[in-house]
């Protein structure tokens, strides 16, 4: 097992301003320290630096290196989160600006516990995940009826759907809710991912998924990974 | 002779839970090697838990009429299938059916520190404390009632429930009682006022909620 490191970007000094240095943000992002990197990401905003120049050269790293220990088993969800909000800290101040440039988000993504299923918290996980890794997560929340999956994933042209269960008796709503997509006509058009405790990948292979997160971050991986895979278009 | 058919209250203060188990459940193994803002957290949350929770159970006892081939009869037509009831139940007389809540306060915090004020890390680890403390108080429900049948000449079970798995009895695997049996355990309680609700998917609201049987046997000696 190798100790992952900060990946610094390559030439951040000329995509910054002059003097600029994104070392202390790095660290506050991957300690977990909010309040520094709302600050420091308004500091970036005011000297004129682009959006997407803070987000990539500023934020992203040191979420990153923190991803890549999660993976290694070095930290834990619960070092993931406090990373994730200071994240959110700083992203919550150049969303708007991103949006303003044009910026397109990596891809929406409709996120909901399947019908019946009330559990809540690892499905949040999973949004806080994705949003920080730059989607735009829609999240229905729990309870989640399969019209109500196909409805949003058409009005908002969704990429990626997520369906989380916890309990054994609702987990056999992720395939029906699969199947209401088939029958709609529409499941060609998303990326179904599964996920949740009694889930397996033998699970979403046979409810016809087309990937299972383990945990959060396995989720984030795989939705990187498979939002670069072309789907049907939306009408 | 045992009362039955009679649902009976039982409550306990909440039972407070160290926050180094917040932090196993977590994965840490080496508490001393904890970021103080991580050890923090789960110490608050253990607090907090212990200001929101409030157990609180119902239980009934009712005969157990046949218990064959994994299929136990009780009283009132209530029917439970699991391939684990001969191991664990086989000489038992009457079942004892449970509900237990520690109330709906900590799951609406749970949900307001996501979604109101951002703050995951403290939903978390909350969410944890909340599932040690039904933990807990449920192992207090447990004495209680070997307290209260010793006294008229029964043993208590282990404890088993909808939802989890077992041993299976042929040693080879596990078999599990299905969580949709949680719609018969619930109707041992008949017209009772109950503190938790169940879906129509069987799961429990609040959710902070735990539900199970205990078997008696007549004590031997």
């Amino acid at each position: 097992m190798s100790e992952p490191v900060l990946e610094i970007p390559e030439g951040w000094e000329e995509r910054a301003v002059d003097g600029w240095e994104w070392a202390t943000l790095w660290e506050a992002v991957e300690e977990g320290d909010h309040g520094y990197s709302h600050d420091r990401v308004q500091q970036a905003i005011d000297a004129g630096i682009d959006p997407r120049v803070i987000l990539d050269d500023g934020l992203f790293p040191g979420f990153n290196l923190q991803g890549d220990r999660f993976s290694e088993q070095i930290i834990f969800i619960p070092e993931m989160l406090i990373t994730a909000r200071a994240m959110k800290a700083g992203l919550a101040l150049i969303r708007p600006l991103l949006a303003a440039n044009d910026e397109k988000p990596l891809g929406t993504f409709i996120m909901g516990t399947v019908l019946g299923d009330m559990h809540d918290i690892g499905q949040s996980i999973v949004t806080i995940m994705l949003e920080n890794a730059g989607f735009n997560v829609i999240n229905l929340g729990t309870d989640v009826h399969p019209d109500k999956f196909i409805e949003t994933a058409a009005e908002e042209k969704a990429d990626m759907i997520g369906f989380s269960a916890l309990l054994s008796t609702t987990v056999y709503y992720q395939k029906v809710t699969i199947d209401e997509f088939e029958k709609a006509g529409h499941r060609d058009k998303v990326h179904i991912l599964i996920g949740g405790a009694p889930t397996t990948q033998e699970w979403a292979d046979e409810c016809g998924a087309d990937g299972w997160g383990r945990d959060a971050m396995e989720a984030v991986k795989l939705a990187r990974r498979l939002i670069t895979d072309q789907r049907g278009a939306w009408a | 002779m045992i009362q039955n058919d009679i649902v009976s209250s039982w409550a306990c203060p909440p039972p407070p839970i160290a926050a180094s188990r917040v932090l196993r459940v977590h994965k840490y193994r080496d508490l001393s090697k904890i970021r103080p803002v991580i050890a923090n957290a789960a110490e608050d949350a253990c607090k907090t838990a212990l200001q929101l929770a409030s157990p609180d159970a119902r239980y009934v006892v009712l005969p157990i009429k046949s218990l064959k081939t994994g299929r136990m009869s009780v009283s009132g037509g209530i029917e439970f299938q699991c391939g684990a009831f001969e191991k664990h139940l086989s000489e038992c007389e009457y079942l004892v059916a449970f509900i237990m809540t520690i109330g709906p306060d900590l799951d609406n915090r749970v949900v307001s520190l996501v979604d109101e004020v951002f703050e995951p890390l403290d939903a978390l680890f909350l969410e944890t404390a909340g599932w040690l403390t039904i933990e807990s108080a449920t192992r207090q429900f447990s004495r209680h009632l070997k307290e209260e049948f010793a006294g008229q000449g029964w043993d208590v079970s282990l404890r088993m429930g909808p939802g989890y798995e077992y041993p299976s009895p042929d040693g080879e695997g596990r078999v599990s009682w299905d969580l949709w049996q949680q719609k018969q355990l619930f109707e041992m309680f008949g017209d009772a006022e109950l503190p938790v609700s169940l879906s129509q998917m069987c799961a429990m609201s609040p959710k902070m909620s735990r539900s199970g049987v205990f078997g008696l046997t007549r004590k031997t000696h």
